[in-house]
Protein backbone atom coordinates (compact mmCIF):
# COMPACT_ATOMS: atom_id res chain seq x y z
CA UNK A 1 0.00 0.00 0.00
CA UNK A 2 1.39 3.43 -0.82
CA UNK A 3 1.53 6.15 1.79
CA UNK A 4 0.38 9.61 0.68
CA UNK A 5 2.02 12.81 2.21
CA UNK A 6 -1.47 13.50 3.91
CA UNK A 7 -1.22 10.30 5.54
CA UNK A 8 1.79 11.09 7.47
CA UNK A 9 0.75 14.35 8.23
CA UNK A 10 -2.83 12.83 9.90
CA UNK A 11 0.07 10.30 11.48
CA UNK A 12 1.96 12.55 13.01
CA UNK A 13 -1.33 14.46 14.53
CA UNK A 14 -2.44 11.53 15.96
CA UNK A 15 0.79 10.44 17.60
CA UNK A 16 1.17 14.54 19.45
CA UNK A 17 -2.44 13.54 20.60
CA UNK A 18 -1.86 10.02 21.62
CA UNK A 19 1.46 10.82 23.69
CA UNK A 20 -0.46 13.20 25.07
CA UNK A 21 -2.26 10.74 26.34
CA UNK A 22 0.76 9.04 27.52
CA UNK A 23 1.57 11.04 29.91
CA UNK A 24 -0.92 11.34 33.23
CA UNK A 25 -2.22 15.57 33.23
CA UNK A 26 -1.33 15.36 36.84
CA UNK A 27 0.90 18.47 39.08
CA UNK A 28 2.68 17.62 41.83
CA UNK A 29 4.66 19.42 44.43
CA UNK A 30 6.51 18.85 47.89
CA UNK A 31 8.13 21.74 49.80
CA UNK A 32 12.19 19.95 50.38
CA UNK A 33 12.60 22.87 53.47
CA UNK A 34 10.44 23.26 56.51
CA UNK A 35 8.50 25.95 57.49
CA UNK A 36 7.59 28.46 60.23
CA UNK A 37 4.69 29.44 61.69
CA UNK A 38 3.61 32.78 63.39
CA UNK A 39 1.77 32.50 66.87
CA UNK A 40 -0.95 34.42 65.28
CA UNK A 41 -4.69 32.80 65.87
CA UNK A 42 -6.95 33.52 63.35
CA UNK A 43 -4.58 34.33 60.91
CA UNK A 44 -4.39 32.52 57.38
CA UNK A 45 -0.84 31.75 56.81
CA UNK A 46 0.46 30.50 53.86
CA UNK A 47 2.95 27.22 53.10
CA UNK A 48 4.84 28.89 50.06
CA UNK A 49 6.41 26.16 47.73
CA UNK A 50 9.13 26.67 45.14
CA UNK A 51 10.37 26.20 41.76
CA UNK A 52 12.85 23.56 42.87
CA UNK A 53 9.46 22.04 44.87
CA UNK A 54 8.12 21.09 41.91
CA UNK A 55 8.19 17.34 41.10
CA UNK A 56 5.69 16.55 38.22
CA UNK A 57 3.72 19.45 36.34
CA UNK A 58 1.75 18.60 32.93
CA UNK A 59 -1.32 21.01 34.17
CA UNK A 60 -0.24 24.27 35.89
CA UNK A 61 1.91 27.26 35.47
CA UNK A 62 4.64 27.89 38.35
CA UNK A 63 5.26 31.50 38.12
CA UNK A 64 6.91 34.13 41.00
CA UNK A 65 5.76 31.23 43.68
CA UNK A 66 2.57 30.91 42.46
CA UNK A 67 0.45 28.16 40.79
CA UNK A 68 -1.83 28.58 38.00
CA UNK A 69 -4.35 26.28 36.55
CA UNK A 70 -3.44 25.97 32.74
CA UNK A 71 -6.77 25.41 31.17
CA UNK A 72 -10.61 25.08 33.07
CA UNK A 73 -12.17 21.50 34.06
CA UNK A 74 -13.04 19.35 36.55
CA UNK A 75 -9.99 18.59 38.75
CA UNK A 76 -9.11 16.40 41.94
CA UNK A 77 -7.58 17.66 44.43
CA UNK A 78 -5.21 16.68 47.89
CA UNK A 79 -2.66 18.17 49.99
CA UNK A 80 -0.97 17.69 53.44
CA UNK A 81 1.29 19.13 55.54
CA UNK A 82 3.05 17.63 58.71
CA UNK A 83 2.96 19.75 61.41
CA UNK A 84 4.70 20.35 65.39
CA UNK A 85 3.62 23.03 67.81
CA UNK A 86 6.94 22.33 69.10
CA UNK A 87 5.43 23.12 72.74
CA UNK A 88 4.88 20.96 76.32
CA UNK A 89 1.77 22.13 77.45
CA UNK A 90 1.63 21.89 81.03
CA UNK A 91 -2.20 21.00 81.90
CA UNK A 92 -4.32 18.02 80.37
CA UNK A 93 -6.80 20.89 79.57
CA UNK A 94 -4.35 22.62 77.10
CA UNK A 95 -4.86 21.99 73.24
CA UNK A 96 -3.61 23.58 69.86
CA UNK A 97 -6.14 23.80 66.97
CA UNK A 98 -4.92 24.23 63.53
CA UNK A 99 -6.37 24.09 60.20
CA UNK A 100 -5.09 23.05 56.80
CA UNK A 101 -6.51 24.68 53.91
CA UNK A 102 -6.48 24.15 50.37
CA UNK A 103 -7.21 27.62 48.36
CA UNK A 104 -8.05 28.63 44.46
CA UNK A 105 -7.51 32.61 44.57
CA UNK A 106 -8.33 35.18 47.77
CA UNK A 107 -7.98 32.73 50.83
CA UNK A 108 -10.05 35.55 52.29
CA UNK A 109 -13.20 34.40 51.02
CA UNK A 110 -14.86 31.58 51.75
CA UNK A 111 -16.28 29.98 48.88
CA UNK A 112 -12.91 29.84 47.33
CA UNK A 113 -11.74 27.71 49.98
CA UNK A 114 -11.64 24.24 47.92
CA UNK A 115 -11.05 21.66 51.19
CA UNK A 116 -9.87 21.64 54.69
CA UNK A 117 -9.02 19.83 57.56
CA UNK A 118 -8.73 20.31 61.59
CA UNK A 119 -6.25 18.67 63.68
CA UNK A 120 -6.46 18.98 67.26
CA UNK A 121 -3.47 18.70 69.50
CA UNK A 122 -3.84 17.44 73.07
CA UNK A 123 -1.71 17.25 76.26
CA UNK A 124 1.33 14.70 75.95
CA UNK A 125 1.00 15.26 72.13
CA UNK A 126 1.97 18.98 71.40
CA UNK A 127 5.41 17.87 70.60
CA UNK A 128 4.98 15.57 68.06
CA UNK A 129 4.44 15.83 64.36
CA UNK A 130 0.65 15.62 63.29
CA UNK A 131 -0.47 14.88 59.35
CA UNK A 132 -3.00 16.95 58.47
CA UNK A 133 -4.41 15.78 55.18
CA UNK A 134 -6.78 17.09 52.73
CA UNK A 135 -8.94 14.03 51.05
CA UNK A 136 -9.00 14.07 47.50
CA UNK A 137 -11.74 16.22 46.64
CA UNK A 138 -13.23 17.35 43.05
CA UNK A 139 -13.29 20.44 42.34
CA UNK A 140 -14.39 22.84 39.18
CA UNK A 141 -11.23 25.47 38.67
CA UNK A 142 -11.13 27.95 35.49
CA UNK A 143 -7.98 28.95 33.97
CA UNK A 144 -5.69 30.99 35.47
CA UNK A 145 -6.64 30.25 38.98
CA UNK A 146 -3.94 30.48 41.38
CA UNK A 147 -3.91 27.16 43.68
CA UNK A 148 -2.57 27.50 47.02
CA UNK A 149 -2.14 25.88 50.85
CA UNK A 150 -2.63 27.71 53.96
CA UNK A 151 -2.94 27.17 57.93
CA UNK A 152 -4.97 28.82 60.64
CA UNK A 153 -4.22 28.31 64.32
CA UNK A 154 -7.88 28.37 65.61
CA UNK A 155 -8.96 30.91 68.00
CA UNK A 156 -10.02 28.14 70.30
CA UNK A 157 -6.79 27.10 70.82
CA UNK A 158 -5.27 27.92 75.09
CA UNK A 159 -1.89 28.06 74.36
CA UNK A 160 0.69 28.97 71.98
CA UNK A 161 2.97 27.85 69.76
CA UNK A 162 6.52 27.78 69.60
CA UNK A 163 7.36 31.21 69.32
CA UNK A 164 10.98 31.17 68.47
CA UNK A 165 11.51 32.79 65.37
CA UNK A 166 14.53 29.84 64.50
CA UNK A 167 11.64 26.92 65.16
CA UNK A 168 9.81 25.67 62.11
CA UNK A 169 6.70 23.84 62.76
CA UNK A 170 5.77 22.88 59.42
CA UNK A 171 8.65 19.97 59.39
CA UNK A 172 10.03 16.47 59.00
CA UNK A 173 8.61 14.19 61.33
CA UNK A 174 11.15 11.64 63.06
CA UNK A 175 11.39 8.88 60.70
CA UNK A 176 10.48 10.67 57.76
CA UNK A 177 11.36 12.74 55.32
CA UNK A 178 7.92 14.61 53.83
CA UNK A 179 7.24 18.13 55.32
CA UNK A 180 3.87 19.70 52.86
CA UNK A 181 2.60 19.01 49.51
CA UNK A 182 0.23 19.11 47.28
CA UNK A 183 -1.11 17.22 44.08
CA UNK A 184 -3.65 18.72 41.91
CA UNK A 185 -5.09 16.32 38.69
CA UNK A 186 -7.01 17.13 35.67
CA UNK A 187 -10.09 14.62 35.23
CA UNK A 188 -12.16 16.55 32.81
CA UNK B 1 -2.31 1.06 6.43
CA UNK B 2 -4.17 0.36 9.51
CA UNK B 3 -1.31 -2.34 11.07
CA UNK B 4 0.90 0.04 10.52
CA UNK B 5 -1.20 2.04 12.38
CA UNK B 6 -1.27 -0.44 15.05
CA UNK B 7 2.23 -0.99 15.14
CA UNK B 8 2.89 2.91 16.10
CA UNK B 9 0.21 3.07 18.21
CA UNK B 10 0.27 -0.09 20.46
CA UNK B 11 3.34 0.49 22.48
CA UNK B 12 1.98 4.02 23.16
CA UNK B 13 -1.04 2.78 24.58
CA UNK B 14 -0.18 -0.42 26.43
CA UNK B 15 2.21 2.29 28.98
CA UNK B 16 -0.58 3.43 30.32
CA UNK B 17 -1.51 0.51 31.65
CA UNK B 18 1.20 -0.59 33.55
CA UNK B 19 -0.14 -0.60 37.13
CA UNK B 20 -0.05 -2.56 40.07
CA UNK B 21 -3.02 -2.97 42.96
CA UNK B 22 -2.98 -4.86 46.11
CA UNK B 23 -5.66 -5.37 48.62
CA UNK B 24 -6.27 -7.17 51.40
CA UNK B 25 -7.81 -8.46 54.82
CA UNK B 26 -5.30 -9.92 56.49
CA UNK B 27 -3.65 -9.16 60.07
CA UNK B 28 0.03 -8.59 61.43
CA UNK B 29 0.89 -7.60 64.40
CA UNK B 30 4.00 -5.13 65.09
CA UNK B 31 5.96 -4.38 68.23
CA UNK B 32 7.25 -0.83 67.45
CA UNK B 33 9.75 1.31 70.27
CA UNK B 34 10.51 4.46 70.74
CA UNK B 35 13.85 5.41 69.66
CA UNK B 36 13.95 2.77 66.83
CA UNK B 37 12.73 5.42 64.09
CA UNK B 38 15.32 4.01 61.29
CA UNK B 39 13.76 0.68 61.64
CA UNK B 40 11.44 0.48 59.14
CA UNK B 41 8.74 -2.63 59.82
CA UNK B 42 8.35 -4.15 56.61
CA UNK B 43 4.47 -5.27 55.82
CA UNK B 44 4.52 -8.57 54.52
CA UNK B 45 2.62 -9.93 50.87
CA UNK B 46 0.92 -12.63 49.51
CA UNK B 47 1.18 -13.29 46.13
CA UNK B 48 -2.41 -14.19 46.40
CA UNK B 49 -3.97 -10.89 47.08
CA UNK B 50 -2.99 -8.91 44.20
CA UNK B 51 -5.78 -7.18 42.66
CA UNK B 52 -4.29 -7.01 39.11
CA UNK B 53 -0.18 -6.28 38.15
CA UNK B 54 1.07 -4.76 34.72
CA UNK B 55 3.99 -3.35 36.46
CA UNK B 56 6.21 -5.69 38.21
CA UNK B 57 7.84 -8.68 37.02
CA UNK B 58 6.44 -11.26 39.19
CA UNK B 59 6.74 -15.08 39.30
CA UNK B 60 6.70 -18.20 42.02
CA UNK B 61 9.80 -17.19 43.10
CA UNK B 62 9.72 -13.38 43.28
CA UNK B 63 10.72 -11.71 46.81
CA UNK B 64 10.57 -8.12 46.36
CA UNK B 65 8.92 -5.58 43.60
CA UNK B 66 11.27 -3.99 41.17
CA UNK B 67 11.02 -1.06 39.70
CA UNK B 68 10.96 -1.95 36.02
CA UNK B 69 12.06 1.35 34.48
CA UNK B 70 12.64 5.07 35.22
CA UNK B 71 9.52 7.02 35.22
CA UNK B 72 7.63 8.90 37.50
CA UNK B 73 5.23 6.90 39.46
CA UNK B 74 1.98 7.46 41.02
CA UNK B 75 1.62 5.99 44.68
CA UNK B 76 -1.51 5.26 47.40
CA UNK B 77 -2.20 3.13 50.17
CA UNK B 78 -4.37 2.87 53.11
CA UNK B 79 -3.60 1.03 56.30
CA UNK B 80 -6.44 -0.37 59.21
CA UNK B 81 -4.08 0.66 62.20
CA UNK B 82 -5.04 -0.18 66.24
CA UNK B 83 -2.28 0.78 68.02
CA UNK B 84 -3.85 -1.36 70.90
CA UNK B 85 -2.66 -0.14 73.95
CA UNK B 86 -3.31 1.95 76.89
CA UNK B 87 0.32 3.86 77.66
CA UNK B 88 0.16 6.75 74.95
CA UNK B 89 -2.37 8.68 77.41
CA UNK B 90 -0.63 12.01 78.08
CA UNK B 91 2.56 10.56 76.35
CA UNK B 92 3.60 10.71 72.17
CA UNK B 93 2.36 8.85 69.78
CA UNK B 94 3.83 9.46 66.61
CA UNK B 95 3.60 6.55 63.83
CA UNK B 96 4.70 6.53 60.66
CA UNK B 97 2.78 4.81 57.59
CA UNK B 98 4.25 4.66 53.83
CA UNK B 99 5.70 3.46 50.99
CA UNK B 100 9.54 2.48 51.03
CA UNK B 101 12.02 2.73 48.61
CA UNK B 102 15.42 0.76 49.08
CA UNK B 103 17.65 1.99 46.76
CA UNK B 104 21.46 1.93 46.79
CA UNK B 105 21.49 1.21 50.31
CA UNK B 106 19.43 3.38 51.42
CA UNK B 107 15.86 3.18 52.71
CA UNK B 108 13.66 5.73 53.22
CA UNK B 109 9.79 6.41 52.43
CA UNK B 110 9.14 8.06 49.34
CA UNK B 111 5.43 8.09 50.13
CA UNK B 112 4.38 8.87 53.58
CA UNK B 113 1.80 9.93 56.05
CA UNK B 114 2.02 11.02 60.29
CA UNK B 115 -0.50 9.73 62.49
CA UNK B 116 -0.06 10.89 65.77
CA UNK B 117 -2.68 8.97 68.45
CA UNK B 118 -3.36 9.75 71.69
CA UNK B 119 -5.81 8.61 74.29
CA UNK B 120 -8.76 8.75 71.71
CA UNK B 121 -7.73 6.55 69.02
CA UNK B 122 -4.97 4.78 71.28
CA UNK B 123 -7.24 1.79 71.56
CA UNK B 124 -9.21 1.62 68.25
CA UNK B 125 -8.74 0.82 64.48
CA UNK B 126 -8.19 3.82 62.71
CA UNK B 127 -8.16 4.43 59.14
CA UNK B 128 -4.83 6.05 57.41
CA UNK B 129 -4.41 7.09 53.96
CA UNK B 130 -1.21 7.72 51.89
CA UNK B 131 -2.75 9.71 49.07
CA UNK B 132 -1.64 9.91 45.60
CA UNK B 133 2.23 10.94 45.81
CA UNK B 134 3.78 11.27 42.19
CA UNK B 135 7.74 10.32 42.82
CA UNK B 136 10.63 9.76 40.29
CA UNK B 137 11.67 6.06 40.73
CA UNK B 138 14.76 4.50 38.93
CA UNK B 139 14.94 1.17 37.53
CA UNK B 140 15.91 -1.69 39.64
CA UNK B 141 14.83 0.26 43.10
CA UNK B 142 12.81 -1.91 45.35
CA UNK B 143 9.44 -0.93 46.75
CA UNK B 144 8.04 -2.23 49.82
CA UNK B 145 5.07 -1.08 52.35
CA UNK B 146 5.88 -0.47 56.07
CA UNK B 147 5.22 0.78 59.27
CA UNK B 148 7.67 2.76 61.64
CA UNK B 149 8.11 4.98 65.22
CA UNK B 150 7.95 8.41 64.43
CA UNK B 151 7.94 9.59 68.42
CA UNK B 152 6.75 7.40 70.87
CA UNK B 153 6.83 7.60 74.20
CA UNK B 154 6.11 3.83 75.33
CA UNK B 155 6.93 0.49 73.03
CA UNK B 156 3.77 -0.32 70.99
CA UNK B 157 3.50 -4.14 71.93
CA UNK B 158 1.24 -6.04 69.56
CA UNK B 159 -0.14 -3.11 67.50
CA UNK B 160 -2.16 -4.70 65.05
CA UNK B 161 -2.56 -3.65 61.08
CA UNK B 162 -5.91 -5.38 60.61
CA UNK B 163 -9.97 -5.66 61.49
CA UNK B 164 -12.37 -5.91 63.64
CA UNK B 165 -13.70 -9.62 63.29
CA UNK B 166 -16.64 -8.88 62.78
CA UNK B 167 -16.44 -6.53 59.72
CA UNK B 168 -15.86 -9.06 56.69
CA UNK B 169 -15.55 -5.83 54.47
CA UNK B 170 -12.75 -4.27 55.75
CA UNK B 171 -9.51 -4.19 54.02
CA UNK B 172 -6.32 -3.96 56.72
CA UNK B 173 -4.38 -2.89 53.80
CA UNK B 174 -4.07 -1.93 50.27
CA UNK B 175 -1.24 -0.23 47.87
CA UNK B 176 -1.35 1.23 44.21
CA UNK B 177 1.28 1.84 41.92
CA UNK B 178 1.28 3.18 38.52
CA UNK B 179 3.43 4.20 36.23
CA UNK B 180 2.41 7.58 34.56
CA UNK B 181 5.37 8.78 32.70
CA UNK B 182 8.42 7.61 31.83
CA UNK B 183 9.90 10.67 30.86
CA UNK B 184 13.65 11.22 32.07
CA UNK B 185 13.91 13.04 35.32
CA UNK B 186 15.83 13.03 38.70
CA UNK B 187 14.59 13.49 42.37
CA UNK B 188 16.98 13.34 45.25
CA UNK B 189 14.71 14.77 48.05
CA UNK B 190 11.10 13.04 48.82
Amino acid sequence: MKIHFKDIIKILVLLVGFSGFAQEKSFYIRSIRSIHLENTPSVMQQLKFQPVDVVYNKITQFLNDKITISSSGTFDVSAFANINPGVMGSTVKDSIHVELYLVKNNPEQIENILAKTIFKFSYGNFDVAAGLLIAPTEVQLQKNDEISLWVKILPTSNIDINKNPKYDHVTKPTGMQQIAGMRIEKIL
Amino acid sequence: MRFFLFLIFFPILGFSQESFSYKTHKQQVFNIRPGADKVFHYIKMDKQDIVSNSLFVIDENTQKLVIPENGFYEITASFHFNPSTSVIKFNRGGVNFGVVQIAEGIEQYVAATRKSFDQDNQDLFSRIEVYPTIVYLTKDAVIAPAISSGLLGNPLLSCVLGCPRKDKNCVSFSMNIKLISDEDSFQRYY
